[in-house]
């Protein structure tokens, strides 16, 4: 009998745990994520028909920040963010820090789902009041943090393999229609706006990657290999970006996607497979909303478990992302007066802001965990070497 | 019980946002809409709707129409859609649109200001037909009935989809293609044309023509459209109307200035590779008839000496259709006399059209702007402000024109 309910422990314990690539798979909407309707729109308008190019300077720029995220999760020793804060700042630096990175987390949350809403209003569903429409996405993303990490992990595996599958759809019904002269003229104003947008690309693709330590690794399968997964994903990543971009302008023309709000949606109307599956458009753009969501889900749970740590009972503990829940709802809500003046904030202040607060959160706390790492070595060594003498 | 009645609660606020929902019978489906202009300078818009329900049951009877028309007026051409409301029980749905016709009126006003309205709307996705209707209003066109297809539009969607197959003098581009040229603003367009025929008109013409004798063969084009002008307006019947597919109708500045012969929208779409068939009858030493299975064409840009210039490579392959009596036949001593017929013929119609385009049409639809600003970037910027004007006419054109001819076509000619 004893053996049995300890079985049934461990299979729940095991039902509980990060499984597959797990970790790897929130790549994917972290990186993607900050595309429609706000990367994609900064980058192309800088740097026009090389955008592409931009796409391949910024991966190449973000193995930096990339290598940061890498060294603070693989020194983290399974602990989340919020945890790691505490341990590396003490309670009231790391409080301070983990009250500032939640109220982030928070409007960037809201500022997805304002992109969402506005791709929803603009391209799918005009006629509906945006209210419903934000509390519909809400919906499954309040479910999503009520949960633990494993089932949360399990939806961005199954997000990443309907993205996949998507994408790979999306690419087969535009290959035809890719002309080379949309491409050109090939770097005509050299190369300096096309780094700059590179910078850009790094700032909305790679800086979101800093919430992959939101993840408690402690909850992870042993055995994973997670820090070759994040790279591999890193790469198929910048591939898939590469490709929209890529794909977007050969089919397009910068002329016509200067024109559009959202040009990667755009290009997926005139996709025609075999001339007889089209007007597909609206499930292929699954694949951002999905992703979207996902990354949604992903900061909330960053607010859920601080929350959590502070408000302790379990009641407490199920009401807590339906308020988060109604929060980002209505910062989304009255965030922008109109979707003008939301491009132009996410033009002209956006980039800046995530790379103020991620950029210098990741600074901060690689050199903390590096000097901790030191220090514990130094110790180490010259516990060794009293041991030595004590010998 | 609490949650159930939350969920009941929250479900009834929610799926209230179903209340305006869009179902299949509650809309009117748009096939075609066409534009034109009237008094006032306001848009007259008529909206061809298809009702699939009667299309189903196959009712031809007076009363169960399968297709029907809803015109509208309007200072623009929302407000003129919005109207139609007035007369159709059903929201118009403009996401099955297969084909947009405009008037040369409102061609002429410039096309900005007539498809801005399309670019905008969310429902289409611009992957229709866009032609101009020649001597007649869109409106007649549209009330026309189809001697084979279902319906009007079907009618003129095929016929240019295979015009511009089998013939090469229209092509099959979108609006979405014209739009293209339109925000880039580097190319001129170029858009298929369609035309109403009167065919007792035509007869009778045809009747006239025999007594007169020979007569050459614009003239002969200019008078049937005369008379066709005359036939729309004057007489009714519609059963003796047809849609005729005509040549392609060219843009300056994106205002109609005119229509190229039927010769020239062939050079016309070779040169921009939007024809993959073509017939060429070539009256030379030997007299005959090519049919491209294929063809399709290069331009290159170059600057030498300050001086600037096109090379242009066609490359096609052919077949013999016709050998006139006094020519000989194909066979592997002459072949290369008739390849190199086709080859010239081919190569002096291009030089024809690209000569009659810098200097009588003025309009570049050949798109070498487009080209030099694409391939040679450097030196576009320093002309880009002189090019339609100084440069345009000056730019020399080098054809060259490589034709095969795989096979005799099965045929000797020893009869």
């Amino acid at each position: 009998m004893v053996s049995k309910e300890v079985e049934l422990k461990e299979n729940v314990l095991d039902c509980d745990r990060i499984q597959g690539f797990g970790v790897s798979s929130f790549v994917y909407p972290l990186m993607i994520s900050c595309f429609l309707g706000m990367g994609t729109n900064i980058i192309y308008n800088l740097a026009k028909v090389d955008s592409y190019i931009s796409v391949i300077i910024g991966s190449i720029i973000g193995i930096i920040p990339l290598m940061l995220i890498i060294y603070i999760i693989k020194n983290s020793n399974g602990d989340d963010i919020v945890d790691l804060n505490l341990k590396l700042f003490g309670a009231k630096i790391g409080t301070v820090f983990n009250i500032l990175l939640n109220i982030f987390a928070i409007l960037f949350a809201s500022l997805i789902l304002y992109n969402i809403t506005i791709f929803l209003d603009v391209e799918y569903i005009p006629d509906t009041n945006s209210l419903y429409v934000k509390i519909i996405v809400l919906m499954p993303i309040i479910y999503a943090i009520s949960k633990n990490i494993a089932v949360i992990s399990r939806l961005s595996q199954m997000v990443l393999i309907v993205g996949f599958i998507l994408f790979i759809l999306s690419v087969l019904g535009l290959v035809g229609g890719m002309k080379i002269e949309n491409l050109q003229p090939f770097l005509s104003n050299g190369l300096t706006n096309p780094i700059k947008a590179g910078f850009l690309y790094a700032v909305f693709a790679v800086l979101p990657l800093f919430f992959l330590v939101v993840i408690p690794r402690k909850y992870e399968e042993k055995g994973q290999n997670t820090i070759r997964r994040i790279v591999i994903m890193y790469i198929i990543m910048n591939v898939i970006i590469f490709s929209m971009f890529f794909i977007t302008t050969a089919v397009l023309g910068y002329g016509m996607i200067s024109v559009f709000k959202h040009p990667e949606y755009m290009v997926l109307k005139g996709i025609s497979i075999l001339s007889v599956i089209e007007r597909i458009e609206s499930t292929l753009a699954l694949q951002f909303l999905f992703s979207m969501t996902m990354s949604i889900v992903v900061l909330l749970y960053l607010v859920v478990r601080s929350c959590r740590k502070i408000f302790p009972s379990l009641k407490a503990q199920q009401i807590i992302p339906y308020i988060l829940g109604l929060v980002t709802l209505l910062i989304s809500y009255y965030m922008f007066p109109n979707s003008m003046s939301a491009s132009y904030f996410v033009e002209n202040y956006v980039p800046y802001i995530l790379t103020a607060v991620i950029l210098s959160m990741v600074l901060i706390l690689s050199i903390t965990i590096f000097i901790r790492n030191i220090n514990e070595r130094k110790n180490h060594s010259s516990l060794n070497q009293s041991k030595m003498n004590i010998e | 019980m609490r949650y159930k009645i939350v969920i009941i609660l929250i479900a009834l606020i929610l799926l209230n946002g179903l209340n305006n929902a869009r179902e299949l019978n509650q809309m009117a489906i748009v096939l075609a809409i066409g534009i034109d202009k009237v008094e006032d300078n306001e848009f007259l818009v008529t909206a061809f709707i298809t009702n699939p329900q009667k299309q189903d049951s196959g009712s031809s009877s007076g009363e169960e129409k399968s297709t029907v028309l809803y015109k509208s007026k309007g200072n623009t051409i929302q407000n003129a859609l919005r109207k139609i409301i007035l007369e159709s029980p059903k929201p118009l749905y403009l996401a099955h649109m297969k084909l947009l016709l405009i008037s040369e009126e409102v061609a002429k006003d410039g096309l900005e200001n007539s498809i801005d309205f399309f670019i905008r709307n969310y429902e289409t996705n611009n992957g229709y037909n866009f032609v101009i209707v020649k001597n007649a209003q869109t409106q007649e066109v549209l009330e026309l009935e189809s001697p084979i297809e279902d319906t009007v539009v079907e009618n003129i969607t095929r016929s240019i989809e295979f015009t511009a197959r089998d013939l090469g003098i229209c092509n099959n581009n979108t609006l979405n293609d014209t739009l293209k040229k339109v925000i880039e603003g580097k190319e001129e367009v170029t858009i298929p044309s369609i035309t109403v025929k009167n065919e007792k008109n035509n007869d009778n013409n045809n009747e006239q023509s025999a007594q007169k004798g020979t007569m050459n063969k614009e003239s002969e084009d200019q008078v049937s459209s005369d008379n066709e002008n005359k036939g729309s307006s004057s007489e009714k019947n519609i059963s003796d109307l047809k849609i005729i597919v005509d040549s392609m109708a060219y843009f300056k500045d994106n205002k109609l200035q005119g229509y190229l012969t039927q010769q020239e929208s062939m050079m016309c779409n070779i040169l921009n590779n939007d024809s993959k068939k073509i017939i060429l009858e070539v009256n030379g030493e030997e007299n005959f008839v090519a049919e491209f299975i294929s063809i399709s064409s290069k331009k290159e840009a170059r600057v030498e000496n300050g001086e600037y210039f096109v090379d242009i490579e066609v490359n096609g392959v052919c077949n013999i259709t016709e050998i006139k009596r006094d020519s000989e036949s194909l066979n592997k001593n002459n072949v290369e006399i008739y390849k190199k017929e086709i080859e010239d013929t081919l190569e002096n119609q291009i030089n024809e059209y690209i000569k009659k385009c810098q200097n009588l049409y003025k309009t570049d639809i050949l798109g070498y702007e487009n080209l030099y600003m694409k391939k040679l970037n450097k030196e576009y910027k320093s002309i880009s402000d002189i090019f339609s004007d100084e440069i345009f006419s000056k730019i020399k054109s080098d054809v060259s024109v490589n034709v095969k001819i795989p096979n005799d076509g099965g045929i000797y000619k020893k009869w």
